[in-house]
């Protein structure tokens, strides 16, 4: 059975719209519009004026008027156009919905998600193209999920609207379209997927690639060009950037004694960054066979060109290549045994 | 009771009728208002003097000239309406049911502090209050989403959203004017017109300082916001307005005899003669205490003894406050998720703090959030932990089975004898088995009514 992230986000919505009242879904073009990338759609006709609410282009307004209703009982589910968009609100984001809780002792909690596509979409250049996963992912009160395929953002998407505290909810524009095959269980109306678990999407004995959102995609094609050389890849999906998934990422490096991780998102203090340092601070370093090494989105803002544009995020070839150099020798060998 | 006119105490924007001039007043009204107005003018200078005495850190904002405003509003507020104001949240904090004790005890930062010391001046919360908020206008938008809120649930309630004349500048105040007009929500815009942002007079940060005119399309009203009367009356007007024509932006006229913050001696940017002519010919206080006496409602030698005994009352609770011990340093790691699934919060070195959640033990009287909420989907380990539980309930509840349909074999002649005890023991273990799995619903189960 196949399904498309877009369906996924829209049956999502759907089921907890029908499961819960207090669930409400706000932003630019979500109603009469169908979405601006059509993941409300149908949403509208089905449940009224009431429960999806077309707002004007206001970010910083309508996020904080979501906050707020939050903050009375409601579960609003607050649509950014796209996650670049939100840097005008990410006062709210932040000072508003992830401090609360804390600021008041735990007597307000503030369950709300913030979601839309982050990450480069196709040449649409700098301002449109930038991932978010390591800005929101520095802030405590905050949780930060990044799905990947229709399994994550069915089952994620369900659970962060349960949740009782603030969710970032980052998505792809470019994964949008793509069907995954998904189980009959992910179309139950109470499937969930919890939060703070990453997914092992390849078993792999050899080296550990660690990624989330749109990267996981080009880590399982570096791991199946891999597989050609004798190289057996294990991929992670992260899931949730906060909270990190420690556990899983150390059981696996305990098993391959390799790690790379993959991300588009800026290498300075980002998600890969963090990933280090968790390594380092824990007794896995002494796991390691060789350092870790980052793959990650240049250092640049995203240029329009088509060519540039595609040297700017890693691809599959950059991968291979971080393997191999983290593999050295081992990888030499494991060549020459496969031949 | 005894009636009143009002004079020179409204301007109308945009309204056809304003509110009314002739006001009753009874007599325990006035004592209550005046008592309120007295116990947050003296809870602010102890405050100061606090601040001075280097007991009270950081910012620390005081309400001492405006109190009319909060006092005069919150008399004709009703228990369904909600309240979200600046930094300047003392007195409103008291007003909606936090007790001086704690709100005393959160400035000084000691465990009797109504935010556990996590908050301090500006961030103190209650039932439909929502807080002081320490971001210059962030309040707006988040009190029409509160306004949101009672309209979704058709509640009849109104969130009433307090600003200053600083803040009025701010981007987000007219975004959530224009939404809140769009979607005629029952939302009171109310600017504290003090006259200063920090140092800044209105006349050099706004072009139009007439402010209840500033939502355009929203209409407004001026009011004096130094009589206590004419904030009351027209607070009833704005409630009513509101719930049946959606937003009204009000302007309360009022002066700040202190500094913008304790840091402030406020006296490099205007005069002391102001400051001295303010307090002499409109200070709310004293111009609703002659009214009192005007009216006959009580007389000069009450209203001293009233004046003393809440002078004393406020010094003893707050002294009380000073010697609370502080918040304890656990108290550092506690709830900071309402429902963590993160292992362990990283401390300066290393991940070895517990996540600690407090909310549901620590005190009662701000909305606390219902288990239920916290409960209705097990996350993370709580998962295998329910699943694991439900295999064991369901392991028991076959074995007792299997144990009985035993005893039934091996017994033919007690079996029959009594063949209910059997069965009553069978239910029993099922049951008791069964209810710690309960405690975290499976998916499947529906969340329980929100208790709001």
């Amino acid at each position: 059975k196949q399904m498309t992230v877009r369906d996924a986000l829209n049956s999502a919505l759907d089921d907890e719209l029908a499961r819960d009242d207090r669930v409400f879904i706000l932003g630019e073009e979500v109603a009469q519009y169908d979405g601006a990338y059509k993941v409300s759609r149908g949403l509208w006709k089905k449940y009224g004026d009431k429960r999806v609410i077309d707002t004007p282009i206001t970010e910083m307004g309508f996020a904080g008027i979501a906050v707020g209703a939050a903050m009375a009982g409601l579960r609003p589910v607050c649509e950014f156009m796209t996650w670049n968009f939100s840097m005008q609100a990410i006062d709210h984001i932040i000072n508003s919905a992830a401090k609360t809780f804390y600021m008041s002792a735990g007597a307000v909690n503030v369950p709300i998600v913030f979601r839309g596509p982050n990450g480069a979409a196709s040449g649409v250049a700098a301002q449109h193209s930038q991932c978010f996963a390591a800005w929101y992912a520095h802030c405590p009160g905050l949780k930060v999920i990044s799905p990947y395929d229709s399994e994550d953002a069915r089952g994620l998407l369900k659970a962060a609207i349960r949740d009782p505290d603030p969710v970032v909810f980052l998505e792809n524009e470019l994964v949008y379209g793509t069907a995954f095959p998904v189980d009959d269980k992910v179309a139950d109306k109470d499937f969930v997927v919890p939060i703070g678990k990453a997914k092992i999407m390849r078993p792999g004995k050899d080296i550990t690639l660690v990624a989330h959102s749109k990267a996981v995609e080009t880590s399982l094609l570096a791991a199946a060009e891999l597989a050609k050389k004798g190289i057996e890849a294990e991929v992670i999906n992260l899931r949730s950037i906060r909270p990190l998934d420690t556990a899983t990422i150390f059981a696996s490096v305990r098993k391959t004694h390799h790690l790379v991780t993959v991300e588009n998102g800026w290498p300075q203090h980002g998600v890969g960054a963090e990933i280090c340092a968790r390594i380092m601070e824990d007794q896995t370093f002494f796991e390691l066979d060789a350092p870790v090494w980052r793959c990650a989105g240049v250092d640049v803002p995203m240029p329009y060109a088509k060519t540039l544009e595609a040297h700017a995020l890693p691809r599959v070839q950059d991968l291979v290549d971080a393997v191999l150099k983290v593999l050295g020798g081992k990888a030499g060998k494991a060549v020459a045994a496969n031949k | 009771c005894s009636c009143l006119t009002l004079e020179n105490t409204f301007k109308c924007y945009d309204l056809e009728n304003g509110p009314t001039m002739d006001v009753e007043l009874s007599r325990d009204d006035a004592l209550a208002m005046y008592t309120q107005m007295l116990e947050v003018r003296r809870f602010e200078t102890l405050a100061g003097n606090y601040y001075k005495e280097r007991k009270i850190r950081g910012f620390c904002h005081l309400y001492n000239g405006q109190e009319a405003v909060a006092v005069g509003m919150k008399q004709r507020l009703r228990s369904c309406d909600s309240v979200i104001t600046a930094y300047r949240c003392h007195a409103w904090t008291y007003l909606m049911g936090v007790s001086m004790h704690e709100i005393m005890g959160e400035l000084l930062g000691v465990r009797s502090g109504c935010s556990r010391g996590k908050g301090g001046s500006m961030h103190m919360y209650s039932d439909r209050f929502y807080g002081g908020n320490g971001i210059v206008g962030a309040q707006v938008p988040l009190g029409a989403g509160i306004a949101l809120a009672h309209r979704y649930r058709k509640d009849n309630g109104v969130a009433v959203v307090l600003y200053g004349d600083g803040a009025a500048n701010q981007g987000q105040v007219f975004e959530s004017y224009n939404m809140a007009k769009l979607w005629c929500l029952p939302c009171i815009f109310v600017c504290e017109n003090n006259h200063y942002g920090m140092g800044t007079h209105v006349r050099r940060a706004s072009a139009m300082s007439e402010f209840y005119m500033r939502g355009q399309y929203i209409p407004g009203l001026w009011v004096d916001g130094n009589q206590v009367l004419a904030v009351r009356s027209a607070t009833q007007f704005a409630v009513d307005h509101a719930l049946n024509h959606g937003p009204i932006v009000l302007e309360m006229s009022t002066y700040r005899y202190v500094g913008h913050s304790m840091s402030d001696p406020g006296t490099s940017y205007r005069s002391r003669d102001e400051v001295q002519a303010a307090r002499e010919k409109s200070d709310p206080i004293t111009s609703f205490r002659s009214q009192i006496i005007a009216l006959c409602l009580a007389d000069e030698e009450e209203l001293k003894a009233l004046e003393d005994k809440t002078k004393k009352q406020v010094d003893s609770i707050c002294k009380k406050a000073s010697t609370d011990k502080e918040v304890e340093l656990h108290e550092l790691h506690t709830d900071i998720y309402s429902k963590n699934v993160d292992g362990k919060i990283r401390n300066v070195s290393g991940f070895n703090l517990e996540h600690i959640k407090l909310a549901e033990v620590c005190f009662g009287k701000p909305r606390r959030t219902p288990a239920c909420e916290i409960n209705d989907v097990p996350v993370g380990a709580a998962i295998d932990v329910a699943k694991a539980k439900e295999r064991k309930a369901e392991q028991e509840a076959k074995k007792a089975k299997e144990d009985a349909k035993g005893k039934g074999k091996g017994e033919p002649k007690g079996a029959d004898s009594k063949p209910p005890k059997g069965e009553d023991g069978d239910k029993k273990k099922s049951s008791a088995t069964e209810t710690p799995a309960a405690k975290t619903p499976p998916p499947t189960k529906k969340p329980p009514a929100p208790k709001k």
